[in-house]
């Protein structure tokens, strides 16, 4: 199983990492530091999986995946967000999104989430 | 997320100072632009957003919430919808200094009440916040948060409350007087100046207190960028390393020496790469420093209602980080008093007839491998009658005294330590306290500062400072049975005195015992006094080492009888060193004082590395570190400014009138030459004059560099061109087996050139004549013999004329035509004759010559065309002295130039010229000078027969 983890913060990328192992999920990941970075390494790795950032320098964790819709490039992608909307929800289902992780999270929350995939 | 650990925290931390150091910029740039830049906008925005997720994750609720509500704001900016007016950023910038004091404070941050802050943003959002009234209010919060850390170190209010009333150097208020240091400037200013530096620097001080209280851990930069290609660099450095350790221990097992001697030389090699590498993973822009000064310099203008514009050039300079820390607190001590005292308001500019902008400038260059910071603003300039007056005041000076200085030198007492009206410095940050502590805390780290100002125009300091710490080059001597290192820095010269000289050049008054140098009259100290270490001499016979019972310099009990002390001296000295019993000294220079210090023995020079002092020696002064030394042992690296404070000896001493006059009686002019003899090949050696050569340097011949078709060097920021003897006076090429040279820099004209020699073999002082006929050729001036060995005696100037013609338009000295103006050089020694007949003739000179001073007159009386008169001081018949005041006993001679020529200078010697009336002193062999001297002074003459 091969995670990419799309975040502009290095600290966000090593929480997510960490939180993903105490969901009780065993992957190997792998990092982008922007959208941009994200989509050279999809393209480049094949991740099963994409952890995204919502809001990111150079290319957002919206225009990536629109970006990926574009080039017709199929993987499972989600976002990891602090925070969300009603509106973001929408808008990240639409360019389908296979979930959007936002607070409180807790083991439970995002073994829910991901327990599809693994 | 319970499980989340220190280290994720670690990384927030750490990327969140990372992000809020460019915030304050990026708000006060975002300020000052006219339209909406998104990018920058944007930026501001993530930080603000990383912060918010990251806190999120670890509940830091008010952290968090702060985040959330500014980044609201910039969200709107972001989308147009919001103008970035002042209080904005006021409030934004408020709110930032909060953010990043929870940064560094996570535990208590969700303590700290930051309900004004979201008031504000609040009213932002809804548009319906009054913005005279916002940022009242703003600036209210910015007194909660300065109120929440006068909390943790109570000192420091009391502290910026004085800061505003002691500086003693306004010159715009006229109604300041030394007296009265309160009213140095006017109450009701003088809360807001205090506020606001309170204030600014908030950032720097919630830091250094989050390290007090929680150790190390949270210090800031705990970690630091380096350039990929730099550990690549360091990586290829280690894998030589190691090779070179193979062969080392190839050598070692097969006891084959053969293998050890390049083995060696190649890990001196590395090894200096490797510091020279590692020491650049060190070292920082000092961006980091000026930076935070826009907001500063925003804030304290705004407050004392001035305008000013800053100026920030060469913000990529770099220095070691140690340093760059070190210079936040004097620096801003530096800038805040430009912005308090130097710049004026609007009105009173106008007044002045300057534009109502005053201009701060913050400037960091290279100079002379020294990287120099100037702090200059031009504003209203510092009164040197004023600070005259204090000083008489303060009793720190006497009128006589200060009629005596020059204005530049009166200026300079403010860094004088008992200007400052604080009585006691509690804070090492050099807030509240005067220009003496800023001056104290760089020299802390090998800084020294200087200051220049004319009244009504400017003042500018100026701050020079090394490149770094770790490793200085310094001088290792032996005092006792102890090993002690001298910052090469402050090494003026090392002297050698012989046994029969010892009575007359080391004399007691006053219980101080002081050396003649030159004329001059320099402290001795005695470091086993100070260190309470037994003196002890090693016992010619047995090789023991015995305690040494003589008085000790400075226990003098009742006499302070000349010859009594020196006998006590020669008495310990003969018995320590029975071989050749001579004195060494170091004359070492703290600030403009310079003393000696008596060593035993006299070890290399050496580049240490300095390591901390343990906590045994906190309170010490008179040491600023201690190194390992190549055998094991360790050595203590003297604190010169420290040594001089604990024996109490003072300029006053370097002056005494009294001193002078028993100086002038055993004054005598020795007519001799100090040598340096280099080595350029195996079995060639050279002689050149000291007095022309200014440094020495050793370099690795991997350094060599061929700018424009001749060999250079990169040498302190610039680019020092090299001259071989290769091909010049010498058939062989330059010995570099060693891997290493060295380089003699001497100045032609303003230009500086260094001189390749494979080795630097002695320093002498040579006293006999110098063979001007047996060797003298183009490039060689004579030649002379020492220890019984030949050398050749360099023409510094003629090699560089013989090794690239170009050069010669930079000598000073090249004939541009015929002077047609006669000169009369009266020189006993035929090679010092010669060689000056010859450099000033070049120059375009008719030169007549006298052997002596009796010859001189009869020449000077039979050539009424004479423009000018060369004279050596030390001749037979007649000396130099003598046949001045002859010459100037003659009123048609009284304008005569008359130029003395030394091979030594001294003090005394000059003072005594001038009485007889000689015009100007100039050392033999400086050939540039003497042209210039010739150039300058020699006038035809209205010849009346």
């Amino acid at each position: 199983m091969k995670v990419l983890v799309v975040d502009d913060s290095v600290a966000m990328r090593m929480i997510v990492k960490k939180m993903v192992k105490a969901a009780g999920f065993s992957a190997d990941f792998i990092e982008a530091a922007d959208g941009q970075l994200g989509l050279d390494k999809i393209k480049s790795d094949s991740p099963d999986l994409v952890l995204c950032d919502w809001n990111m320098p150079n290319m957002s964790g919206i225009e990536l995946l629109t970006a990926l819709n574009d080039e017709g490039i199929t993987v499972d992608f989600g976002f990891v967000t602090t925070e969300s909307s009603d509106e973001m929800r929408t808008k990240a289902e639409d360019l389908g999104a296979k979930f959007l992780i936002s607070k409180p999270f807790t083991k439970e929350s995002v073994h829910e989430a991901l327990k599809s995939f693994f | 997320m319970d499980d989340m650990d220190e280290e994720v925290l670690q990384l927030f931390v750490e990327e969140s100072r990372e992000h809020l150091a460019g915030i304050e910029d990026d708000l006060l740039a975002m300020e000052s632009m006219d339209g909406l830049d998104e990018d920058l906008v944007n930026r501001v925005f993530r930080t603000l957003h990383t912060i918010k997720g990251g806190a999120g994750f670890f509940d830091l609720v008010n952290l968090q919430n702060l985040a959330h509500s500014m980044e609201n704001i910039l969200d709107l900016i972001r989308k147009g919808e919001l103008q970035t007016t002042k209080m904005i950023v006021s409030s934004l910038l408020a709110g930032a200094d909060t953010v990043a004091s929870m940064v560094d404070n996570l535990d208590s941050s969700n303590g700290y009440d930051i309900s004004e802050h979201l008031s504000i943003f609040d009213g932002i959002l809804k548009g319906d916040l009054a913005s005279e009234e916002a940022v009242e209010v703003s600036s209210e919060s910015d007194a909660v948060a300065e109120a929440e850390e006068q909390e943790l170190s109570p000192g420091d209010l009391a502290d910026s409350e004085q800061t505003g009333s002691e500086e003693p150097v306004s010159a715009t208020e006229p109604k300041t007087t030394a007296s009265d240091p309160a009213e140095s400037i006017p109450p009701a200013d003088a809360a807001p100046v205090s506020k606001a530096v309170a204030e600014a620097s908030t950032p720097t001080t919630s830091g250094t207190k989050a390290t007090s209280a929680k150790g190390a851990a949270t210090s800031g930069d705990q970690s630091i960028r380096v350039h990929l290609s730099l550990l690549d660099r360091l990586m290829e450095l280690a894998g030589e390393l190691v090779l070179t350790r193979n062969a080392l221990i190839q050598s070692v097992e097969t006891g084959d020496p053969s293998l050890l001697q390049p083995a060696a030389k190649k890990v001196d090699a590395i090894t200096s790469q490797l510091q020279r590498a590692i020491m650049s993973t060190r070292m920082q822009t000092i961006d980091i420093v000026f930076s935070k000064f826009r907001r500063i310099v925003r804030d304290l203008s705004g407050q004392l209602g001035k305008q000013i514009n800053l100026e920030i050039l060469g913000e990529d300079v770099e220095l070691d980080k140690t340093i760059i820390e070190a210079l936040g607190d004097p620096l801003t001590h530096l800038v805040r008093n430009s912005i308090d005292h130097g710049l004026e308001t609007p009105a009173q500019r106008k007044e002045a007839g300057k534009p109502a902008f005053g201009q701060l400038r913050l400037h960091a260059f290279h100079e002379a491998g020294q990287v120099v910071i100037e702090v200059s603003d031009n504003g209203a300039g510092i009164d040197p009658q004023r600070i005259a007056r204090k000083a008489i005041e303060k009793g720190m000076m006497s009128e006589e005294e200060i009629a005596r200085m020059s204005e530049k030198d009166i200026v300079r007492l403010i860094f004088h330590p008992g200007f400052s009206t604080a009585e006691e410095v509690t804070d090492i940050s050099g807030r509240g306290v005067g220009m003496d502590v800023v001056r104290q805390n760089l020299a802390k780290v090998g800084g020294v500062a200087d200051i220049e100002s004319e009244l009504g125009v400017g003042t500018t300091i100026r701050v020079k400072l090394p490149l770094t710490l770790a490793i200085i080059p310094s001088v290792l001597v032996g005092i006792s049975t102890e090993n002690f290192a001298i910052p090469q820095v402050n090494v003026v010269e090392m002297v050698g005195i012989a046994p029969d000289e010892i009575k007359t050049r080391i004399q007691h008054v006053g219980g101080v015992a002081m050396l003649r140098l030159r004329g001059e009259l320099v402290p001795l100290i005695e470091l086993s006094d100070f260190f309470d270490m037994t003196q002890t001499y090693i016992d010619a016979e047995t090789g023991a080492v015995n305690e040494e019972r003589r008085d000790r310099l400075s226990d003098r009990r009742e006499n302070d009888n000349s010859d009594e002390a020196t006998k006590d001296l020669r008495r310990g000295v003969e018995r320590r060193e029975s071989a050749d019993s001579s004195v060494n000294i170091v004359i070492v220079a703290a600030g403009a004082f310079k003393y000696g210090i008596r060593v035993d023995e006299l070890h290399e020079s050496a580049e240490i590395v300095v390591k901390p002092l343990g906590m045994h020696f906190r309170g010490s002064n008179e040491f600023s570190g201690a190194t390992i030394l190549g055998d094991g042992t360790v050595a203590l690296i003297l604190d010169v400014d420290g040594v001089r404070r604990l024996s109490g000896a003072s300029e006053s001493q370097q002056t005494d009138s009294d001193m002078r006059a028993r100086d002038a009686e055993v004054e005598r002019d020795v007519d001799s030459c100090s040598i340096l003899i280099i080595q350029h090949a195996q079995d060639e050696v050279y002689a050149v004059p000291l007095q022309l050569v200014a440094r020495i340097e050793r370099f690795s011949t991997q350094d060599l560099q061929n700018v424009g078709g001749r060999k250079a060097i990169s040498y302190r920021g610039g680019i020092l061109p090299l001259i071989s003897l290769e091909g010049i006076v010498s058939s062989q090429a330059l010995d570099v087996s060693a891997k290493e040279f060295y380089v003699i820099v001497y100045t032609v004209g303003n230009e500086e050139i260094g001189l390749m020699a494979s080795d630097i073999r002695d320093i002498v002082d040579y006293r006999d004549t110098i063979d001007n006929r047996t060797h003298k050729r183009a490039g060689i001036a004579g030649s002379m013999i020492v220890n019984g060995e030949i050398l050749q005696f360099l023409d510094l100037y003629g090699i560089l004329e013989l090794d690239d013609p170009e050069w010669t338009g930079h000598l000073v000295s090249k004939s541009n035509g015929e002077t047609g103006l006669t000169i009369l050089l009266v020189e006993d020694s035929p090679f010092f004759q010669s060689q000056m007949k010859k450099e000033i003739e070049a120059a375009g000179f008719i030169v007549l010559t006298a052997d002596d001073g009796l010859l001189g007159l009869e020449v000077l009386h039979s050539h009424p065309e004479i423009a000018m008169v060369l004279t050596d001081i030390e001749m037979p018949n007649m000396d130099g002295l003598e046949m001045v005041r002859a010459i100037r006993a003659q009123p048609k001679y009284k304008d005569l130039p008359l130029v003395a020529v030394t091979s030594l200078a001294g003090a005394t010697a000059e003072k005594k010229g001038i009485e007889a009336g000689v015009d100007e002193y100039q050392i033999k062999l400086d050939r540039e000078q003497l042209v210039d001297v010739c150039r300058r002074l020699a006038k035809p003459r209205a010849v009346s027969a």
